[in-house]
């Protein structure tokens, strides 16, 4: 398409002006209306850094529960346990998604083999993952891991996959394993950025997404996501945003009469294992 | 007006619609409700939103300015459309210059106020509606009767039906498995789109991104999948800042269905990047006036494009329990149509919108941003009463005043209602 005219630009904007009852030409600019906003987030960065255990202030107190599956926190005292996860685990279980901390890498990895074998594939005959290219999903092993049982694991690296084929390695994939940027435990959402190997399909094509974080990966709220991404690295080389997606829990619908159907278009089911370490948690991954 | 009334009686003489309608605020009304009351924040956030609605509104000019020079940046492209005429020429053109014939929609008002699915059809390129509901509305060929649940006025008999006559599967009513054939169905759509359509939830000047809500994944399919990506926002569906986005974001999600999050939030800033393997090739953002410059030139009406359009106040009316979305005869419906739809399609031709609501209040209170929209079906009816030339409004006569007067009265009780319709049918034969 050719070149917009300015024109049509500066007449649109100058006619919301007129509207507005606001001088021709362009008198205000952004700063000076919500300049503001910088020292707002960098006040809520000052309080990220306490959201560790011991900061409870911010959390509504989750309300008094058995401990999730899988777990053997009866024998532990709440203090032992992340307020955080406990909130990403009573937020998740509405939302049909599966929260499961593990003490270690490998516990996950065995987890997500088990997961593999006991599900149904259900865009081919055969079963197959894909995965991120992302040094927590790499340490998991997973090629190696299903390797004997004749699983492949696809990961898209870019000088030897092209795009369009790993494209049709993901919409036949019966799992696709991510990591994420961070956790939001108040709304049990997932943030993930689109990047090299680490592209958005694998957590939208496959019929189940497994996601591998660790417990620092936790926050409780979206605005200290937001906070951290404006301050973070990120912002310079790939813009501040980007492509960013949050996930909370399985693609859903109530469409039809208002019946609750997982699985509307994308996965129908979706697990985050949690690592954290020395909890004591059970690494025992119950499938049903 | 005939319309209105036929429509909105064919509604109520209709069980399954009744129930569904009932049900449907029951769930989503008073699901938003204890979501208000459950944020971290409490209630009081919905008044804070209210002024950051009403400070970006007063800030357009600047915010979209800032808007499309990011977008610029990340290598989109930007076009202000005037009118529903230039933005469906902006799109049939991108959609020329692409080579497009197969297109995947997100759920869009916007493009349904411009008539897009039309003329996109006229050129010979397929266009899917991929939201479930949309989808089943698109195969029924009728309009949708909701802003988020656009097919609440279908049985799970008639989409059984639907399903067999149009994908010629064997007949079931069963939900799930009818979802699974429309998963089915609609993943060979996505994957051979050459392009995907979106509206746009809430655009942030401050990153230049847009945010695009959904439950069912299909507005990420449409963004990820097909090779250009258009996305038609109304101006003012644009905030200031991140803060401001997460504010907004949040009580979007708990104004449209009593979530603390959508179960999905894409956050889009342009096309892909080198190295990315998806992503659209090609990004544009499509800047929608149509009328809403007028709406921002009344200081009565301006408070209306601070809505988010999250159908929060449809789920608590009284008067779309009864009558559904049909009777509205227009793309906005409820509450907020009521004073939309006649702002940007005619006073005079929609001035029974107004009339047919009861001021109860209660869309007020579920709306996510506080928004008054009693004040402004007062106000939209004292300019039907007194005339106003500039909205092309003439007197009303005094005759029809008390006709809505008397119907909306009747509106709130079934009884009251079944004399009602009688007499206004005796009043406006
Ligand atoms: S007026 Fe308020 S409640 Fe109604 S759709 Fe707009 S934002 Fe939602």
């Amino acid at each position: 398409m050719s070149p917009q005219p300015i024109s049509n630009k500066v007449r649109f904007l100058q006619q919301i002006r007129t509207a507005l009852g606001q001088p021709a030409g362009r008198g205000r600019n952004f700063l000076d209306l919500f300049s503001d906003s910088r020292t707002g987030s960098s006040l809520l960065l000052n309080r990220i850094d306490d959201r560790s255990a011991t900061d409870v202030s911010t959390l509504t107190p989750p309300p008094s529960r058995g401990m999730s599956e899988g777990g053997t926190g009866s024998k532990q005292s709440p203090v032992d346990r992340n307020p955080l996860l406990d909130r990403l685990i009573d937020e998740s279980i509405p939302l049909n998604l599966k929260v499961i901390p593990v003490p270690t890498v490998a516990d996950a990895a065995q987890s997500i083999v088990d997961l593999t074998l006991d599900r149904t594939p259900e865009w081919s005959d055969a079963k197959s993952l894909v995965a991120w290219r992302h040094p927590l999903i790499d340490s998991l092993n997973l090629p190696d891991r299903l390797k004997s049982c004749g699983i492949p694991v696809y990961v898209p690296d870019f000088e030897s996959v092209d795009f369009k084929q790993f494209r049709l390695l993901a919409q036949t994939a019966l799992i696709g394993v991510t990591s994420a940027d961070y956790c939001i435990a108040e709304s049990a959402s997932l943030i993930l950025k689109n990047r090299s190997g680490q592209p958005g399909m694998v957590s939208l094509l496959p019929s189940i997404h497994v996601a591998v974080i660790t417990e620092d990966q936790l926050l409780d709220s979206l605005a200290k996501c937001y906070a951290l991404i404006k301050q973070g690295v990120d912002a310079e080389t790939e813009g501040m945003i980007g492509c960013m997606t949050l996930i909370s829990g399985p693609s859903k619908t109530a469409d039809i009469e208002a019946v609750m159907v997982h699985g509307a278009h994308g996965p129908r089911e979706m697990i985050i294992f949690v690592i954290a370490e020395q909890k004591g948690f059970s690494n025992t991954f119950p499938l049903s | 007006m005939q319309s209105y009334i036929d429509e909105a009686e064919k509604a109520i003489s209709n069980p399954v619609l009744q129930t569904a309608l009932a049900n449907l605020q029951e769930r989503l009304g008073k699901g938003a409700a204890a979501a208000y009351r459950n944020l971290p924040e409490g209630p009081g956030l919905r008044l804070k939103a209210h002024d950051i609605r009403m400070q970006a509104i007063n800030s357009l000019d600047v915010l979209l300015e800032t808007l499309a020079e990011r977008v610029e940046k990340n290598g989109g492209e930007v076009i202000f459309a005037d009118d529903a005429a230039a933005a469906v020429s902006a799109c049939r053109e991108i959609a020329r210059k692409h080579g497009v014939r197969a297109v995947v929609k997100g759920k869009s008002m916007v493009s349904d106020e411009i008539g897009l699915n039309d003329a996109l059809s006229a050129d010979g390129i397929e266009v899917t509606e991929t939201d479930l509901g949309e989808y089943i509305i698109q195969l029924a060929a009728e309009h949708p009767s909701h802003i988020i649940a656009p097919a609440i006025h279908k049985t799970r008999d008639e989409i059984g039906t639907l399903f067999t006559e149009k994908l010629g599967i064997s007949y079931t009513n069963d939900p799930p498995t009818l979802t699974r054939e429309a998963r089915k169905s609609l993943r060979e759509k996505f994957l051979a789109a050459d392009m995907g359509i979106t509206g746009c939830n809430l655009a942030c000047s401050e990153t230049g991104h847009i945010a695009l809500l959904s439950n069912e994944g299909n507005i990420r399919m449409s963004t990820t999948l097909p090779r250009v990506h258009v996305a038609i926002m109304g101006m003012e569906r644009v905030a200031a800042t991140l803060s401001d986005h997460d504010i907004l974001l949040r009580l979007l999600a708990r104004g449209a269905a009593g979530q603390k999050m959508a179960g999905y939030v894409s956050h889009i800033s342009g096309p892909r990047q080198p190295g990315h393997a998806d992503g659209p090739d090609h990004y544009y953002l499509i800047i929608l006036d149509n009328g809403r410059s007028r709406i921002l030139a009344d200081e009565r009406f301006r408070e209306i494009l601070c809505c988010i359009r999250c159908g929060g106040c449809l789920n608590v009316c009284p008067v779309y329990a009864k009558i559904g979305g049909h009777a509205y005869g227009a793309t906005y419906c409820g509450p907020v149509g009521a004073v939309v739809t006649p702002l940007l399609s005619g006073v005079g031709r929609f001035s029974h919108l107004c009339q047919g609501e009861t001021l109860c209040g209660a869309c007020k209170d579920a709306c996510p941003v506080n928004i008054d929209i009693p004040r402004m079906l007062l106000e939209l009816r004292s300019m039907l009463a007194d005339g106003d030339a500039s909205w092309q409004v003439r007197r009303n006569s005094l005759l029809e005043k008390a006709g809505w007067m008397i119907w909306s009265w009747m509106m709130q009780d079934r009884r009251r209602y079944e004399i009602g319709v009688k007499l206004m049918k005796r009043i406006f034969p």
